[in-house]
């Protein structure tokens, strides 16, 4: 152990495991994220290509008809993606140029800091998971809304990008608490992040990738009868999100590809 | 021949206005100078900066001889947290009734504490929003403890009880016997102590300035790896 990770502990991989199978489509992690994150929901919201969502519910069917027909839910956080290798070159930290957003290698969390994006929303194109949202209106909360302002996640304006953090600031305060009880290491259960405390089926589970102790480390790893994916795994992005599921359809629907394209295994 | 001759003749001639020009020209840019000096320097910040006054006057010696340790009001809650302020409750302790003659004595126990209202005190060291700050990481760290000449016993850290800790960072704030003004940047908002007292950007001590690049030059050394930005911002 060295003198660094006596005082801040070791390195970690937050991740996320969703279970595909247990998520109801209800959007609890969705509005749980919109609170704890002070994303505002404007008056008109109908079109999501304006709309800001950390975390999104996507809808998908498996294209059949009445007796065949099945949907499937899947939550969509940041995939907090490592790179290859886990050198921290994920698709938006590689093209950022005003280093905006960065790979922490204390936590395995892409960073998104506001005020040092100017907008250019070049990291929007590179995200393949579209998980990375443009501020096309300066935020406007109703009246007396804004006592509920979390003042642990700071305010963005018109002009910039933010995106899911895995709820860093939770991370912060429970680094606190162990700095203040002489600790090096905190508690699975002291970090959870907003979405997975509201997700009322217990399809989330967050912790540490790299901890046995923590529930993500057996479920992340292959189950028999189960898939264990993560989505686009063939652009080699990494990312820190797993989803599993029992059905094949779920799993093949999270590689698809275009038409008649090849798998680039 | 001839020709030659005569050059320096016109040279002599027109010398003495030649030196007439490069005195005042001299004398005009140092005259320039010191008025864009004076400007930039004594001007400019008044200018800059607004000035506003603590609500109540405040004794941090009187308090620390009697208290003991900066803990004793600017304690960390349970969950780590470090609120800076302590609240009216805190007063409360030793001011329910005036004590002594100081003006400032009797605003407090009139205008706050018989009204159960808290002060509000201004902020000099408050950063901007985008920027998180933890107590608990600085104030019971080693290498805090190192850089503060503190050397902790073995597996303890030090913590607020240790006032050479504070004045790591603080400066000797524990020994002023007044508050004093606070100026906040009219365009930013945000405090002189942050951008730091002198206009140049020179700074003899880590309070004097409370800019980035203080923090940096501390965390580049302590810690191994570069620092990520959610380290510091949100």
């Amino acid at each position: 152990m060295t003198e660094a990770e006596k005082e801040t502990g070791r390195e970690k991989r937050y991740g996320m495991v969703i279970d595909l199978d247990k998520c109801t489509g209800c959007g609890a992690c969705m509005v749980a994220c919109m609170a704890e994150n002070n994303v505002t929901a404007r008056p008109d919201e109908t079109d999501k290509r304006l709309s800001i969502t950390w975390m999104r519910v996507y809808a998908f069917t498996n294209g059949k008809d009445f007796p065949d027909a099945r949907i499937c839910y899947l939550p969509r956080p940041c995939m907090h993606c490592a790179g290859k290798g886990g050198h921290g070159h994920s698709p938006c930290v590689s093209v950022c140029p005003a280093v905006a957003t960065d790979y922490n290698f204390e936590t395995g969390i892409v960073s998104q800091i506001p005020t040092r994006c100017f907008g250019c929303r070049y990291c929007m194109a590179a995200c393949p998971y579209h998980a990375r949202y443009f501020n096309w209106f300066d935020p406007v909360w109703p009246k007396g809304l804004e006592m509920a302002i979390n003042p642990d996640v700071s305010l963005r304006m018109r002009g910039v990008v933010e995106k899911c953090s895995f709820c860093f600031h939770r991370y912060q305060r429970a680094k606190d608490k162990a700095f203040y009880e002489k600790r090096a290491e905190i508690e699975e259960a002291e970090y959870q992040t907003a979405c997975t405390q509201a997700c009322p089926a217990g399809a989330i589970a967050f912790g540490d990738l790299d901890n046995e102790k923590h529930a993500v480390y057996g479920l992340s790893r292959k189950q028999p009868g189960r898939h264990v994916f993560r989505l686009l795994e063939r652009l080699g992005t990494n990312p820190k999100v797993y989803y599993a599921t029992s059905h094949d359809w779920v799993r093949n629907a999270a590689d698809r590809t275009v038409n008649d394209e090849k798998a680039a295994r | 021949m001839s020709e030659e001759k005569s050059a320096p003749k016109g040279a002599e001639a027109t010398k003495p206005a030649g030196r007439g020009w490069i005195t005042a020209t001299v004398l005009g840019l140092a005259i320039g100078l010191a008025a864009s000096l004076a400007v930039g320097w004594a001007a400019f910040p008044r200018l800059l900066y607004e000035t506003r006054r603590q609500p109540l006057d405040f004794n941090h010696k009187l308090h620390v001889e009697n208290a003991g340790s900066c803990e004793s009001c600017h304690a960390f809650t349970e969950d780590g947290r470090f609120p800076g302020l302590p609240g009216i409750d805190n007063c409360v302790q030793c001011h329910a009734d005036i004590q002594g003659k100081d003006p400032s004595e009797a605003i407090l126990v009139n205008d706050y504490i018989k009204k159960g209202r808290e002060i509000p005190w201004l902020v000099y060291s408050r950063q901007p929003q985008c920027v998180f700050f933890s107590h608990a990481a600085h104030v019971f760290s080693p290498a805090m403890a190192k850089m503060a000449g503190v050397t902790p016993d073995e597996g303890a850290s030090p913590g607020a009880e240790n006032p050479a800790v504070c004045a790591a960072c603080h400066g000797h704030d524990g020994d002023s016997e007044h508050v004093r003004p606070l100026y906040v940047n009219r365009i930013t908002g945000e405090s002189r102590d942050v951008y730091g007292k002198n206009i140049a950007g020179f700074a003899e001590h880590i309070s004097d300035r409370m800019k980035m690049d203080a923090c940096v030059d501390c965390h580049a050394k302590v810690k191994p790896k570069k620092e990520a930005c959610n380290v510091c911002h949100k």
